[in-house]
């Protein structure tokens, strides 16, 4: 059944985002291919020439229109991530998906793993897109600026530092999207005011998540700064923090976001 | 012949009725076979279970009855169609008669009107 | 053996001060069809979506076929909300493999039929349909599912006489006996007809449990009067 939500939840927000992405990729490559700065090679260096007038005003508007597209991209993707939760759950339609044979935390899972993937798709997208322009979608020429870049982050956090850096934002990820699902749920259980209830509780996860930060900071950090001596590299420091500080509150707010919300949809939904 | 129901009375005896008149008018000949249930129920657009009921009913006076692999069937009994009909056509005099009365006819009144009635559709 | 496949115990259900569903105890054999009536606002539509848990009881309970409402009890049962709660941006055909694709108990080829029945093009996208058609089809997806039990709210609603035979008709074919139908509505007289059971509800409250026969034996007038009687609309 999990399979088929997923199947779904794709279908109905694919139309949107591969749109938005095409338009990201051209109005990148217009900005690759027409740009207010020209490179020109002069005597084996390289120049930068600023047009003036008419064609550099055009350029200009191509370049503030792809800006608001990145914008427009990472907020939509934010947006329906969240109204997606909202409406085909606590909405009208969620006389449909709460009428199907699903438990409500397989309703909870698509929905966060169909955002999660719009997450990374919509990010590396932004990234591909930077590329586009300042490599002039020759993308080969990107490689040292990217290897130098993995380099320096191997060398400050080590290995298994390399790996922990996706694994916390992808747990920050996960923990955000399910504390603001938690906030929406709880924000619903109010008869008035939803709005106003569901803020209310997204600023009081944010709060409990700093606050549990805080609260391990100053718990543990003067015992692992203690225990920092010779032996321990600042790769290894680095990865007890990320460990320590946030990987671990991230899975501990995720894990009660998700509890709450399942509990809610389980045992007190009220669709009016 | 249209299935004809009022909203007053119970569904089940009007359906008994009805099918009565269906038969008697030989639109289900004597040891013809009736539609099924659900295909009477549709015709009459009422509950299948009321109808169920109604056929239970006129099996039970005997009209109608089951053979249990081929379905329901109208009785091949003369004689009991026969009986259907003359209770039918009483019944409905007396309805007639009654309605007159009260609207303050005589039995002569009355018997000279539809006899007049007769003859102008014998004339047509 | 329990023979019921609705039941209601003692079930209440509060808004704040309002009570729209109070103390409702109910039972429901398989292989009936129960007309749910009363006037606007008298907790009908509470009543249904609490048998389907979109609401949660303020006390009492529902049990179908004997479970509580979870998983299992959605296999069982087949909805349909007084709300549109189709996706807009679906075809007729995307929302009869979805059906398909969740409910084990879908009839495709019934619902396709139905379409064919409406002159409606499966591959016409929803957002070009008129209310109406929409309604109509929400309601042949319903009733193309094979459940024991179900659960209409207002199928005759807003619709025109014709679409109204229509419905009327749907209802009938897809019968099967050994199914019920618990349908709501404040359009007695169409609908007496098909119906073996009546429950009057005002205020939240039954005020008559009977078989439309019975009510016509008794009272000698049909349930649509008694209820014009009953309720003084």
């Amino acid at each position: 059944m999990l399979g088929k939500l997923l199947k779904y939840e794709f279908r109905a927000t694919a139309r949107l985002f591969l749109t938005f992405y095409l338009a990201l990729i051209v109005f990148a490559l217009l900005n690759a291919f027409f740009s207010t700065e020209l490179l020109v090679k002069l005597e084996g260096s390289l120049v930068h020439l600023h047009l003036a007038g008419a064609p550099g005003l055009l350029y200009l508007i191509l370049r503030l229109l792809y800006f608001a597209l990145v914008v427009g991209v990472m907020v939509m993707t934010l947006l329906v991530m969240f109204q997606r939760f909202y409406q085909s759950l606590l909405g009208d339609e969620g006389y449909l998906m709460f009428t199907l044979p699903v438990a409500p935390w397989q309703h909870i899972v698509s929905k966060l793993l169909t955002a999660l993937v719009w997450t990374v798709a919509s990010s590396l997208l932004a990234l591909l897109s930077v590329l586009i322009i300042t490599t002039k979608v020759d993308l080969r020429l990107a490689w040292p600026g990217l290897s130098s870049a993995i380099g320096a982050l191997l060398h400050n956090f080590g290995l298994a530092g390399l790996f922990l850096l996706p694994a916390i934002t992808l747990a920050a990820a996960i923990a955000g999207i399910l504390m603001t699902y938690a906030a929406i749920t709880l924000g619903h259980l109010s008869t008035r005011h939803r709005m106003a209830a569901t803020i209310g509780w997204f600023f009081a996860f944010q709060l409990a998540f700093i606050g549990l930060i805080i609260a391990l900071l100053v718990l543990l950090l003067p015992g692992l700064i203690e225990k920092y001596d010779s032996a321990t590299t600042p790769a290894l420091f680095f990865q007890q923090l990320a460990l320590q500080f946030f990987l671990l509150p991230s899975l501990a707010l995720g894990a009660l976001s998700f509890w709450l919300t399942n509990f809610i949809l389980n045992r007190r939904l009220n669709l009016e | 012949m249209p299935w004809e129901l009022d909203s007053d009375r119970p569904i089940y005896t009007q359906l008994m009725e009805q099918i009565e008149l269906k038969v008697c008018a030989g639109l289900y000949p004597p040891g013809g076979r009736l539609p099924p249930v659900r295909e009477l129920a549709r015709e009459a657009a009422v509950n299948p279970n009321t109808m169920q009921r109604a056929l239970a009913g006129l099996e039970e006076s005997g009209l109608l009855y089951t053979r249990r692999t081929s379905g329901r069937f109208v009785t091949e009994n003369q004689d009991m169609i026969r009986a259907v009909k003359s209770r039918l056509v009483r019944e409905h005099t007396r309805d007639f008669l009654n309605k007159m009365g009260r609207l303050g006819f005589t039995h002569p009144e009355i018997l000279e009107a539809v006899s007049s009635l007769m003859e102008e559709n014998k004339n047509e | 053996m329990n023979n019921a496949i609705l039941k209601c115990e003692n079930l209440t259900k509060k808004f704040g001060p309002v009570t729209a569903v109070d103390g409702v105890t109910l039972s429901i054999p398989r292989g009936r069809i129960v007309g749910l009536l009363g006037p606007n606002a008298s907790g009908k539509t509470t009543l249904l979506k609490l048998c389907n848990r979109l609401l949660t009881p303020t006390a009492g309970q529902v049990s179908i076929a004997g479970h509580a409402p979870g998983v299992e009890t959605k296999k069982l049962v087949s909805y349909l909300p007084e709300k549109h709660y189709l996706n807009e941006w679906m075809r007729a055909a995307d929302l009869i493999e979805f059906f398909g694709d969740f409910y084990p108990d879908f009839n495709r080829e019934r619902a396709y039929r139905m379409l064919e029945k409406l002159a409606l093009n499966p591959r016409d996208r929803l957002k070009t349909m008129s209310r109406g058609t929409k309604e109509k089809i929400q309601l042949s997806l319903v009733m193309s599912r094979e459940a024991p039990l179900y659960l209409l709210d207002e199928p005759i609603g807003g619709v025109d006489p014709a679409a109204r035979d229509y419905i009327l008709n749907i209802i009938l074919e897809n019968y099967n006996p050994r199914s019920t139908i618990l349908l709501s509505t404040h359009l007695i007289a169409d609908i007496e007809r098909i119906l073996d059971h009546i429950i009057f509800i005002r205020e939240g409250r039954v005020v008559l449990n009977k078989t439309v026969d019975e009510i016509r034996a008794e009272s000698g007038q049909s349930v649509d009067s008694l209820f014009r009687e009953v309720f003084k609309c």
